[in-house]
């Protein structure tokens, strides 16, 4: 059976005046349906661009590099465009963004922002109100026939993110990719947006694909997780045995700068140094500067190897 | 017993709203902050945490109750020495620091306003920026070539600039990537043993207020709902509100319930 979407030694880059800036590299990942993976990385790791590339939504001047491979239902969509991608049925991506308020038409009423994006889809059906409002209603709006005529401000922050998965999921998409969906909201909102991702990829066998930068939306929503560093994914795995046994340095370190637990006034622990300059990338490891466990090997750029059976990672050392 | 530094009495602030019924931002808050601990402020949006600190500080005024400092009123309006002894560093930088201005000329306004002679400014600057952990270099530098985590901590430096005791820290490290987060708030542990200072340490993040505090005060809608030692309040929360916080703070230690259907497939391959 062929994944919902597999990605494959995918690579962006950005020309500019002062030479290239490598941002995504040699990124290979792949979702299922009913399966929620975890993009997590700090600014700057290239989970955002490399969901912007699952989506078409790149800025014009990146450039998807040769041997990019972007398959979403058997389709290879690397390097397309969103207006080829849209009016699609099956293999569709629907995107849930992080501030509904800018991501949503302030002047135009919610119901209306829906309806369109059901006739551009063709999935309105015979009644294309009774379609959005059992839309808003899956998506737990109360009142969703009220909510059709308010404007995105008259509605709460969670309540607009809502919206915003109802239009997401008004072209009967098989894929949501949702970048830090819940980082604008208070702690208790984030829960249920989480929950009812959650939800929706189960009851309608979505594949979910989440980035954020919250090792705790991390474990509380996802099924497995991959971790970005400086543009390439350096370790992946059940998120479970990714957060109890990590195996990339680079992960550790992340993990040991988290405030869960420990002692008041106990220092964190700290990562030293800063990534690399995405403009002078130099070859080898790129975590080797800042890592413990550097060996003379990691002048050689390491590939993501497998490691048991559902396991993968970047690392010459601690790797397979 | 040691007497507070600052303390406060049923501080009440209201803010009008248009075609209605004033909106109650605090209500009838009371506390105390010992010298040289580090007292949390933890609640959600709309809690009142961040007015709080703005009060304490004088920056907003109350419609009721009375800040003291070391004994001494500071309502309706703080001396202009405490200006000296308390100050704030805000979430991100680059909306408190004027984009036009270098890190140098930034720094140098407070002192020249705080009375530092023309002659030891610049060798002040200097310890300021090492205090903080910044390289010489970035004297020249304006806000927006900095990263998130330099920022802050300019925005750390112009707080000690002026030589104070006590510090508001409103959301310092909520802007900030999870390595960087990690690095400022070593610094402001580090600051706080080596200068003595005084902490109001305002987050929505109980898991880096439990961190960072020796006590905590959970806030909702205005009132302080629960107070105490911050391991004390973590492990054996007894407000319905702060049990809430704390299942609903995300902690990459914690898993998720499961749910005993979910039938996604075996892992990936």
């Amino acid at each position: 059976m062929t994944a919902l979407l597999e990605v494959r030694n995918l690579g962006v880059t950005f020309p500019g005046r002062n030479g290239d800036a490598v941002v995504v590299r040699d990124v290979s990942f792949q979702v299922d349906r009913g399966e929620t993976v975890a993009l997590v990385g700090e600014s700057g790791s290239g989970k955002t661009v490399t969901a912007l590339s699952l989506v078409g939504l790149l800025p014009d001047a990146a450039r998807v590099a040769a041997g990019s491979s972007i398959r979403i239902g058997g389709r290879e969509v690397a390097g397309a465009l969103r207006r080829d991608m849209d009016g699609l049925r099956g293999g569709t991506v629907g995107m849930v963004f992080q501030d509904p308020l800018t991501a949503l038409n302030p002047v135009r009423r919610v119901g209306d922002q829906l309806r369109e994006v059901l006739r551009v889809h063709g999935t309105a059906g015979e009644d294309e109100r009774a379609t959005a409002i059992r839309l808003l209603d899956e998506v737990g709006l109360p009142a969703p026939g009220r909510a059709m005529d308010a404007y995105p401000h008259q509605l709460s922050g969670g309540m607009r993110q809502r919206a915003l998965i109802a239009i997401a999921l008004a072209g009967e998409p098989d894929l949501l990719v949702a970048d830090e969906p819940t980082s604008a909201l208070d702690a208790p909102l984030q829960l249920q947006i989480l929950d009812l991702l959650a939800e929706l990829g189960r009851t309608r066998r979505l594949g979910v694909l989440l980035i954020t930068h919250d090792f705790g939306v991390v474990r509380h929503a996802s099924d497995r997780v991959v971790v970005f560093y400086s543009g390439e994914s350096v370790e992946e795995g059940v998120t479970g045995a990714v957060l109890e046994e990590p195996l990339h340095p680079y992960t550790r370190a992340l993990l040991a700068a988290l405030p869960y637990g420990g002692m008041p006034k106990e220092r964190f622990g700290v990562l030293p140094g800063q990534a690399p300059d995405p403009l002078h990338r130099e070859n080898g490891c790129a975590f080797r500067d800042r890592c413990p466990l550097a060996e003379a090997r990691c002048d050689v750029h390491p590939r993501l190897e497998k490691t048991g059976r559902t396991r993968r990672v970047r690392c010459w050392v601690s790797g397979p | 017993m040691t007497p507070p530094l600052l303390d406060a009495t049923d501080l009440v602030v209201r803010f009008p709203r248009r075609g209605g019924e004033p909106v109650t931002a605090l209500d009838g808050v009371s506390l105390e902050v010992l010298p040289g601990e580090t007292l949390g402020v933890v609640g959600g949006s709309g809690s009142g945490k961040t007015t709080l600190g703005r009060v304490l500080l004088g920056l907003q005024r109350a419609d009721e109750g009375v800040v003291r400092y070391r004994g001494e009123v500071l309502s309706p309006v703080p001396p202009p020495s405490f200006r000296r002894r308390a100050q704030i560093v805000f979430q991100d930088p680059l909306d408190s620091l004027n984009p036009r201005r270098t890190v140098e000329s930034t720094l140098l306004e407070v002192l020249t306003v705080s009375g530092v002679p023309r002659d030891d400014r610049s060798a002040r600057i200097s310890d300021l920026l090492a205090q903080v952990g910044l390289h010489e270099a970035v004297r020249g530098a304006l806000p927006h070539a900095l990263s998130g985590g330099q920022r802050q901590r300019v925005g750390i430096a112009r707080a000690l600039a002026v030589g104070p005791e006590f510090l508001v820290l409103d959301e310092p490290v909520s802007a900030l990537d999870v390595s960087v987060q990690a690095q400022v708030l070593n610094l402001l542990l580090d600051l706080q043993e080596a200068l003595g200072l005084t902490y109001l340490f305002v987050s929505h993040d109980l898991a880096v207020v439990q961190r960072m505090s020796d006590r905590i005060l959970v806030m909702e809608a205005g009132r302080v709902v629960e107070r105490g030692p911050a391991r004390e309040v973590v492990l054996h929360a007894r407000h319905p509100h702060t049990r809430r916080l704390l299942a609903a703070s995300l902690s990459a230690a914690h898993p998720r319930p499961r749910e005993e259907s979910r039938d996604s497939p075996e892992g990936g391959r």
